[in-house]
Formats: structure tokens, C-alpha cells, sequence
């Protein structure tokens, strides 16, 4: 049995020479031991900077959220980071991870086995919190074999986490890709990172789970907004 | 240098140009030229005079203004008289009219026969003397009202211009006769060979409703003008365009239409299924054309859209009556102050400061018992002294090394102590701002910190689950109370020093026996950690019992308040250990409570960013604040002086007024 690169914890190794990665993950250690989080996302670039936005500002943190995201780090980095301090010490009720894009020269099934991996990890060492595994996003202007790759992952990531009582997929790629399968410029800044836009739309699913999750009263009333602005004129 | 003769007039003149146009500014008039180039028709001379009255309040403005105003230039100036003045604005008034139409016959880009009519119509009407008419007035009606009616007296002529007029879409209205269609069915049948069926004649009034929708405006060059002036046509025929408009429904375009019938549709499917009616939805799915699966956020929209109309109801009453409290706060700066007691003094906004400093969240802000300074506590391990009269920054307190949780003063206010995530408790000199002791005992981080009455002890809360009191003289400590399962928040000690109250991540708050170390009460009824505590001054005693209402026997208390991430303040008798009271209303996690000194109100700071004031006796939020950018995390009401402060993890600090 071949042991799967995707699902070996490693931390990220300093080539720029600033060390910054290894100081993030102490910050999270620090930030995990002081504060007391109700929710707490973990993952890569798309988690890091969704905390940037004002939708994270207006919809999130009044959640008690953390962010643990890094960019750039690939299934095998953040499993390091869980199993190394930044699960210790806290208690939330809610974990949301993404990760796996940047998994490049790891097949899809490694892939998948990372994610799987990390996200046992959560289990175990967080017992009493919900997870909620995010579907990896699309990327690239057009088609191309990244994103046939993630879309295979995410498919496996289905089947697998199915037995896995607390994990729950929340696919946050709808609207995303264009009828034509093409992604548009102003949802992905640079074909892989999203814009506030782009945000608002993975997030509207996120949102919900989490609210409901939470049971926020926020949760019924964001729906019903949404209702209210279906009301037409009368005809 | 010196200027020619010629030089100083000419800057004369600009300048009086400049001051013109500044005076123009100021009274609101439009800012053009005084003098103008004109071509010598009337319409000229309507236009100069129209253009003279519309300046003369800033010309004489002018005139008067100091810098031009030399004995010379002044007396050179011709001046009207009253009566002139009038006269010109009568002719402006009476020709005013003959102007605009002749402006629309000229500039419009499709004059047609069938402006003819309306326009002679509104002429002679406008032209009918009126008993109010000056006598100027009548002889310029009357002059003007004898030529028009030489005008298109010829019946074959007005026939012509009757057709004319109803064939216009823009004029049919005015048409009133009915034989005019006759004429013009007959004309088109003679013209075509088709019979003349009885239906054309409906055409007209089936056609004057298309029609009506379609009354467009002429779109002309002078749309795009400063002042958006209407053209001359719009102008004269503004009251019938009014009339019209208001009747007209916006069209809905086609494809929101079509959108909102699909919702309709799948909302009412999505209901169908949910309530089981299987072959219903089947029938309906089937007539309405819709494929078979139904998305997940359709489901319970039918609910949703019905329940709509009554939500949307409640949302504008509330919009209504926020706008109403903000238009009277606006106005009179919230009820009459004179009317109102101190008691009753609660903080308005805006803040009187918003102070910035802190590098990190504040954690906890305290008025001095005596000075009018307070401090603040943050988590980039300072604490910060600010005068809260003047808003003026004193110094910062370094000396921790990591996050300050709590400060306290001792009841001279000599003496400040604090506590920090460092473990540790720190004692200042209020006087020289020195660090006189550092006291170790905690394992963990210490998040609260209070003096005893007398000054001799302080009691401190910690993380590792227990309680300590400090002797000062030593810095040792020398009582633990333990009991808590979990994290101590915040311990407080009541005004006699008999009793310490505690709050935990163990979502009980308990009483103990400073005497005895004996846990008096354990209050188990929050459902969540309880962030906060404050004891009741004596002064609230009365006003308890009273929100209480009839009672077989007053209740003696003490009574204390709790604030919880559960997000209510729950207020307790510690007599009997009863909750007496839950006041609900805050969106987040409550951070901070304090009586109001005058005893019938609680204030509370909460991470839904607002500050609160509860009327308790009535158990009702009287006022919310929206206090900060981010979560509020402090606050402290000043025992004598209307002030209250609140601290915020948006790195400031505010001062509030109370009135």
C-alpha cells in the first residue's frame, strides 16, 4: 500500500526566506488558545481571503469566526497545521474547510484521500463540532484538466465523506461557471480567486448551512428577505 | 506699476463682473452675463426684460456691495421705480405665453397644422381680461385678444385644422367634436375603396387609450441643459401632460413578467409536493409546462410570499417608527432635558468622543471614582488614561505582556490594579503612574480583577477555574474559592465586601461568602457562558421591588444582574436565588451591564455592536444605540456625572453624554 503524498502531513518549507508561512501557523496557534470561537474556517487562498471581504465583516464575524486559511497550501500543509496546534485549545461548534486546489501533481483519488484525511482529523480532535466540507471551485478561463481534476474530486469527496456521520459537503461552485463553461472575470479576479461577487455566491450556501446549523434567527430572516424581493408590482 | 485710465476701468468692470456673479451665487439666481447680444425682434425685448427682472436682486445686491460703490458710479445709475417695476413684470406675466408658442413654432422638430388649435385655444383663454387686471394688464390683453380673433376665421380653414388636430397624437384630447371623425372616416373611405363599416367609429376612442400610453416627449437638444428645461411645447401644455401621465401604469416588460410566472408556478408546485398532493402537482406540473425536479430554494417560497405582505407591513412600521424617534431626536435633541430628572438622564447619540490609540480590541473601560479621567484596557497589553471631559489623551500604562482583561480602582482612586492573559495581577500608583507591584499565583490567563471596599485586598478571576484574594501589604494571595467547572469570567464584590459575585464558562454564576469562602448561591438558569455581573447600588432597591409589583413582602435582595452569551440579562434576587427577571432584545453575545445610578435603568454593551437601555420596571428596551463599527466589549456609567463610556474591538473608545 502506497502511501498518498496528499494525505502526509508537511509543513511548508521557507524558499522565499521570510518565514511568513511558519509565522502564520504560530499566530493561528496563539489565536486558537486565546479566543473562543464558535465557528472556525481552515484552509487555503479562498479561505484566507474571504475574510477580507465585507461579506465575511457583515454576515461572518458576528458569528465569532476564525480564519485559518493559507495561501497556497495544499491538502498535505493544512493536515500538518491541524495535527500541529491549531485545533488545540478551542471548541467551536462549526468547522468549514476547503482545500485541494492546490494540489498540483497529487491524481484526483490522492486528492480526495487528502481531504479526507484533514477532515478526520477535525473529528476527531474537535468531537462536538459539525464540519462542513466546501466542493472545490472551478478554475481557469475555460475548460482545462485542473478543473476536470477538482470536479472529480469533489464527486469522490461525496461518496467518502457520505460515512462520516458530522461532515456535511456544501457545494459552493453553483453560478460560478457560465452556461457557455466558461468562468467570468468579474467573479474570478484571475481565474481562480474570487472577487466580492464571486465571494457573494460561494458564500450564499455557506451562509445558509452555517445559519441553520447555528439556528440563527438571521438564518429565516435572510430568507425572507429574499422572498420579499420576489414580490412583483401588481400587475 | 501704474494703470491708464482705460486700464482701470476695464478691472472696474470685471470686478463688478465678479461680484455680480458672487452675489448671483448667493441669492440662488442663475449666473449668466448681464450684458447680451441680442438680434432686435419682440421676443428680444420679452427676453431682455425677463432677464433684467430676474437679476435685479442681484444687481442691486451689486451695487450696494462696498468695492464698487463709489459716490460717482453709484449716482450714475439710472434706478427704477416701483411702478416700472411692476409694469415689467406684468408684461412678462400677459406676453410670457405668446413667447413660448412662438418659441415652439420655431424650434420644434415637427410642427404640424395640428398645434394650431390647442395653442389658439390656450391663447384665448389666457388673453381674456380678468377684473384683477391692472389697467397696463387689460390694454395689453385686450390688444393682443382683438388681433387674434382676425385669425383663421375661414371655415374651410378651421375644418382643416380640426382634422389636423385630432389626427395628432399629441392633441387628439382637445378635439371635441364628434363630426370631425365623420369627416375624416368619410375622407379616408372616399380616398380607399373599403365600406365604411360602423366599427371605424370606435376607432377613435379605442385608439385615444392606445394612444395615451404612448404620449411621448419630444426629445430636443435642450434636454440636456443645466436646468433640464422643458421644451417650449411641454411647457404650454403642462397641465393636460399632467393630467395624463398620472393615469399611466408603467408597463412591466415582458421578460420580468415571464420570470414571475415561473416563480408563481414553482412555487405553487413546491407546495403541492410538500403537502403530498401528488397527482395534483402532477396535473399542474403538466399544464404549466414544467420539467420535472424542482430546486431546493424553492421550497416553502409559496409560504414565504404569502406570510410577505405581513412582514413587509411590520418592516415599514418599524422603518416608520425609527424614522419617527431619529426626526424628534434630530429635532429637539431627544425629550426636553428640562422635563426630565437626572434619574431619567440616559446616553444619546452622537458621542461626545470617539478615541483612538489602542492598537488592539479594548477590552474593559472605567470611569476614576474621583478625577474626571478614565482608563482603558486593551489587548495590545496597555492601558490608556483619557480625560473624558475634554477628550484629551494622559499616558499609557506598559508593563504587561500580553492582553490587559480587567481594570479596577480603589474607592480613593489612589490605587489601579489590573490583570492580563500574562497570569499576572498588576498594582499602579495612581499618582506617578509606576507599576508598584506584579502578584503571581494564577495558571492561566486572569480575566478579572476588583478591590475590596476597604482597599486592604483585591479578588481576581482566572481561566484556571478558580478565584483568589490578594493581600496587598504582601501581594500574596491568600483565599481560593473554587467551585466553578469551568473559566471564572468576572468576579465582582459588593459594596459592603461581605459578598463576591463570579460568573464562568460554566454558565452558573455563584455568591460566595468573602468570610467563609462558602458558596452561597449557584444561579444555573443562562444557556450559555455568562460574560458579566454588576450588583445593584442601594438606590435600585426601591425601584426593584416596584418593577416587581405586588408582592406579599418586599423582596430585601441584594439583587444582581448577569449578562450572557445566550444574549439576555437576567436580573437575580440573591435572598432567595431566583431569577426575576429575563430581558431579552440584544442580537449577540452581551458583554457588559451597569445599573444606571439613578436606579431605574440597565445599560448593557453587546457584539451586536449596539448599547442598550432597558426601562426594567416595564421589562422593555427604551433605547438602543448603535454604539460601534464591531463587537462593544465594555462599559462603565458614572457613578455622579452623566457620562457613559464603552470600548469596542473596533480599537475605540466612546464617551456618551446622558441627558
Amino acid at each position: 500500500m502506497t502511501t498518498n503524498p496528499a494525505a502526509t502531513p508537511v509543513p511548508v518549507e521557507d524558499v522565499q526566506g521570510d518565514r511568513r508561512w511558519m509565522d502564520m501557523h504560530e499566530h493561528y496557534v496563539r489565536e486558537a488558545h486565546e479566543k473562543e470561537p464558535e465557528v472556525l474556517f481552515v484552509g487555503d487562498s479562498l479561505i484566507l481571503q474571504l475574510a477580507q471581504t465585507q461579506i465575511w465583516t457583515e454576515k461572518f464575524e458576528p458569528m465569532h469566526c476564525l480564519n485559518f486559511g493559507c495561501g497556497g497550501d495544499a491538502t498535505q500543509h493544512v493536515l500538518w497545521r491541524l495535527q500541529n496546534g491549531e485545533l488545540k485549545n478551542l471548541a467551536p461548534k462549526v468547522v468549514v474547510f476547503l482545500a485541494g486546489t492546490n494540489n498540483h501533481g497529487h491524481t484526483a483519488e490522492q486528492v480526495a484521500g487528502g481531504i479526507e484525511a484533514c477532515v478526520r482529523t477535525i473529528v476527531q480532535q474537535q468531537p462536538q463540532a459539525k464540519v462542513l466540507v466546501l466542493t472545490i471551485p472551478p478554475r481557469g478561463h475555460q475548460t482545462n484538466p485542473l478543473r476536470v481534476k477538482n470536479e472529480e474530486v469533489n464527486r469522490r469527496m461525496a461518496s467518502l465523506l457520505q460515512s462520516i456521520p458530522s461532515v456535511q459537503l456544501v457545494d459552493v461552485c453553483q453560478g460560478l461557471l457560465q452556461s457557455d463553461g466558461t468562468i467570468n472575470h468579474n467573479d474570478m479576479y484571475d481565474y481562480l480567486h474570487l472577487t466580492s461577487s464571486g465571494y457573494a455566491k460561494f458564500c450564499e450556501p455557506l451562509y445558509c448551512a452555517l445559519a441553520e446549523i447555528l439556528k440563527m434567527q438571521d438564518a429565516t430572516a435572510l430568507a425572507m428577505d429574499a422572498a420579499d424581493n420576489l414580490v412583483e408590482t401588481p400587475d | 506699476m501704474v494703470l491708464s485710465q482705460r486700464q482701470r476701468e476695464e478691472l472696474k468692470s470685471y470686478l463688478a463682473k465678479l461680484i455680480l456673479k458672487g452675489k448671483q451665487v448667493a441669492l440662488g439666481i442663475p449666473t449668466n452675463a448681464l450684458i447680451l447680444d441680442c438680434k432686435t425682434r419682440w421676443n428680444s425685448t420679452y427676453l431682455m426684460i425677463e432677464r433684467f427682472i430676474q437679476q435685479y436682486p442681484a444687481i442691486i445686491a451689486a451695487t450696494v456691495d462696498d468695492r464698487i460703490r463709489k459716490k460717482d458710479q453709484f449716482k450714475k445709475l439710472q434706478r427704477v421705480d416701483d411702478d416700472d417695476f411692476n409694469k415689467m413684470e406684468t408684461f412678462v406675466q400677459v406676453a410670457g405665453l405668446l413667447y413660448k408658442m412662438t418659441t415652439a413654432m420655431s424650434t420644434e422638430r415637427r410642427p404640424t397644422a395640428g398645434m394650431v388649435l390647442p395653442m389658439m385655444g390656450k391663447l384665448r383663454a389666457h388673453f381674456e381680461p380678468t377684473p384683477d387686471d391692472s389697467a397696463f394688464a387689460k390694454s395689453l390683453k385686450t390688444a393682443v385678444q382683438n388681433d387674434l380673433k382676425k385669425r383663421y376665421q375661414n371655415n374651410t380653414e378651421q375644418d382643416f385644422l380640426e382634422e389636423a388636430t385630432a389626427l395628432d397624437a399629441r392633441f387628439k384630447t382637445f378635439c371635441k367634436g364628434e363630426d370631425v371623425w365623420e369627416r375624416i372616416a368619410d375622407k379616408i373611405t372616399s380616398i380607399t375603396s373599403i365600406k365604411k363599416e360602423p366599427e371605424l367609429l370606435e376607432l377613435h376612442s379605442e385608439s385615444e387609450m392606445v394612444d395615451q400610453v404612448e404620449v411621448k416627449k419630444e426629445p430636443t437638444e435642450k434636454e440636456g441643459a443645466v436646468h433640464a428645461r422643458k421644451t417650449a411645447l411641454e411647457e404650454i401644455f403642462l397641465d393636460e401632460d399632467e393630467l395624463v401621465i398620472t393615469h399611466i401604469t408603467p408597463p412591466v416588460p415582458i421578460r420580468v413578467r415571464v420570470q414571475n410566472e415561473i416563480l408563481k408556478n414553482k412555487a405553487i408546485a413546491d407546495y403541492l409536493r410538500s403537502n403530498g398532493y401528488e397527482s395534483a402537482l402532477e396535473a399542474f406540473q403538466k399544464e404549466a409546462e414544467m420539467p420535472g425536479e424542482i430546486e431546493k430554494k424553492y421550497t416553502g417560497l409559496l409560504e414565504k410570499k404569502w406570510t410577505s405582505v405581513i412582514r413587509l407591513q411590520k418592516k415599514v412600521m418599524d422603518l416608520e417608527a425609527k424614522l419617527a424617534e431619529a426626526e424628534k431626536e434630530f429635532q429637539s435633541g431627544g425629550p426636553n432635558k428640562k422635563e426630565r430628572s437626572p434619574s431619567e438622564w440616559i446616553p444619546r447619540p452622537p458621542a461626545r468622543y470617539s478615541l483612538s490609540g489602542h492598537r488592539s480590541p479594548i477590552t474593559r473601560v472605567l470611569f476614576h471614582p474621583v478625577y474626571s479621567v478614565m482608563v482603558s484596557a486593551s489587548e495590545d497589553a496597555t492601558i490608556k488614561i483619557w480625560d473624558y471631559e475634554t477628550g484629551d489623551f494622559e499616558r499609557t500604562l506598559k508593563g504587561h505582556t500580553d492582553a490587559v482583561q480587567d481594570v479596577s480602582f480603589d474607592h480613593t482612586g489612589k490605587l489601579l490594579a489590573s490583570c492580563s492573559a500574562d497570569m499576572t495581577i498588576k498594582l499602579w500608583d495612581f499618582q506617578t503612574f509606576e507599576n508598584i507591584k506584579t502578584m503571581h499565583g494564577h495558571d492561566h490567563n486572569v480575566s478579572s480583577v476588583h478591590f475590596m471596599p476597604n482597599g486592604d485586598f483585591l479578588i481576581s478571576a482566572s481561566r484556571d477555574k478558580t478565584i483568589k484574594m490578594w493581600e496587598l501589604a504582601t501581594g500574596y494571595c491568600v483565599k481560593t474559592f473554587t467551585g466553578h467547572r469551568e473559566w471564572v469570567r468576572t468576579v465582582r464584590v459588593n459594596q459592603d465586601g461581605s459578598l463576591l459575585a463570579s460568573c464562568s464558562n460554566d454558565q452558573t454564576v455563584r455568591v460566595w461568602v468573602v468570610a467563609n469562602k462558602e458558596c452561597k448561591a449557584e444561579l444555573r438558569e443562562h444557556e450559555h457562558v455568562v460574560e458579566c455581573i454588576a450588583w445593584a447600588p442601594e438606590s435600585c432597591n426601591g425601584h426593584v421591588n416596584e418593577a416587581m409589583g405586588a408582592e406579599k413582602k418586599g423582596r430585601s435582595g441584594p439583587f444582581l444582574l448577569s449578562g450572557s452569551r445566550d444574549k439576555t440579562i437576567k436580573m437575580w434576587d440573591i435572598s432567595t436565588g431566583v431569577c426575576i427577571m429575563t430581558l431579552v432584545g440584544h442580537d449577540n453575545w452581551i458583554r457588559g451591564v451597569v445599573w444606571h445610578p439613578g436606579g431605574k435603568y440597565i445599560i448593557s454593551a453587546s457584539d451586536d455592536k449596539t448599547l442598550r437601555v432597558w426601562d426594567y420596571k416595564n421589562k422593555r428596551c427604551q433605547k438602543t444605540l448603535e454604539a460601534h463599527q464591531h463587537f462593544c466589549t465594555s462599559i462603565d456609567f458614572h457613578k455622579s456625572a452623566p457620562y457613559v463610556i464603552t470600548g469596542s474591538v473596533d480599537q475605540t473608545v466612546k464617551v456618551w453624554e446622558c441627558r
